[in-house]
């Protein structure tokens, strides 16, 4: 049997909630994808039912044994694409804001700009959910800062919503950035010559769940996440880029 | 020549050095501490002792180096010792933070190869 081609990726936390709704409609968009796919789910540790729902639904998953984090969750969904040899890798949150039929407009994306990178956008065209007033300026501030350490300019920048090929795939699997990693996950690319293109899409407010970042944490979140930016550019520049595949 | 430290504090220095020593040793012998954190916790003890021993030492260290009013000694060079700890003690939660990552990772995509190999299995006969 011949491999399909792309590996959806969907990572959970606590998702038992909007876990049905959104494997019925990861099926229903992998039939109307003009390319054959995978899907592979993981359950980042979940403390509610979620690896339950996955099991009795029969759906393949990763299990982790401890809570990584959403950068940890990923990374290894990215490892298993890069050892299965996926040629590319589609990414959606399991809280059911990315709707998975949007995958489509990401893939047209790559093949019309031909790049390695395209990032699921919320504001290229403004439709669709756009965040709360404060998430937007925070997302602002950050593309600005990113764009003025590296050069490169992504206006959704915190998205999680992604498809990366298998060049891409050679830096994401080993290097993929901890704790919140979207922001940092560009100017990985970036730099290293992959193009990173925005493809605008419909995004809703998450299903069900609670964001994992509170308000409370979201002054940290833009600490954390505009000096990782620095660092990391930082460190490609300083001390070269890691070699792709 | 004048006796900068009494006596008695002198004793009680050398005491509680020795004691937490003691202590140390018997926390590497439970195994409750590796030997490789455990030489700087005997180097403080020693310089600790040192010091309780050499009575007017640390007078004449503060007047080597200029320092008028000799205890603001001990504060900086504590300090800077507990700050230099602390950096190396996050450092290496920093390397086990990425060890654990990399386990982790690495146990679930091995639990995930045994499911397919189960199925795969099942499917066959």
């Amino acid at each position: 049997m011949k491999k399909a081609p792309l590996l959806i990726l969907i990572p959970c936390f606590n998702e038992a909630q909007s876990l049905p709704s959104l494997a019925g409609e990861v099926e229903a968009a992998r039939a109307q994808l003009s390319m054959a796919s995978e899907v592979l789910y993981i359950n980042d540790h979940s403390t509610d039912h979620t690896k339950a729902e996955l099991q009795r639904r029969g759906l393949p998953f990763l299990d982790l044994p401890i809570n990584l984090g959403i950068g940890g969750a990923v990374q290894a969904g990215y490892r298993y694409a890069w050892q299965e040899g996926f040629t590319y890798v589609a990414r959606i949150d399991g809280d059911g804001q990315h709707p998975p039929a949007e995958i489509e407009a990401l893939i047209k994306a790559m093949e019309a700009e031909k790049a390695p990178v395209v990032v699921g956008s919320r504001f290229v065209e403004k439709k669709g959910f756009r965040s709360t007033i404060s998430r937007r300026l925070g997302i602002k501030i950050l593309s600005h800062w990113c764009f003025w350490l590296s050069g490169i300019r992504v206006l959704d920048i915190t998205s999680g919503m992604t498809l990366i090929n298998r060049e891409a795939l050679s830096l994401a699997a080993p290097h993929y950035p901890d704790t919140f990693p979207e922001p940092e996950s560009v100017v990985l690319y970036g730099l290293h010559q992959l193009k990173v293109v925005e493809a605008p899409v419909n995004m809703r407010s998450r299903q069900t769940g609670a964001s994992s970042i509170t308000p409370g944490l979201s002054v940290f979140y833009m600490l954390k996440v505009l000096l990782g930016l620095f660092f990391i550019t930082l460190k490609i520049r300083r001390y070269g880029r890691y070699s792709t595949a | 020549m004048e006796d900068i430290v009494p006596l008695k504090i002198q004793i009680l220095s050398i005491l509680g050095s020795l004691l937490f020593l003691a202590f140390i040793a018997r926390l590497i012998l439970k195994g409750k501490l590796r030997e490789e954190y455990s030489v700087i916790w005997i180097a403080c003890t020693a310089f600790l002792l040192f010091f309780s021993i050499w009575r007017d030492g640390l007078e004449k260290i503060a007047g080597l180096l200029g320092v008028y009013y000799a205890p603001s000694l001990i504060f900086l060079f504590g300090f800077f010792a507990i700050i230099l700890f602390l950096v190396h003690l996050s450092m290496v939660a920093s390397r086990q933070h990425r060890q654990l990552k990399e386990l982790a990772q690495e146990l679930a995509l091995l639990k995930g190869q045994k499911e397919a190999d189960k199925k795969s299995h099942e499917e066959e006969p």
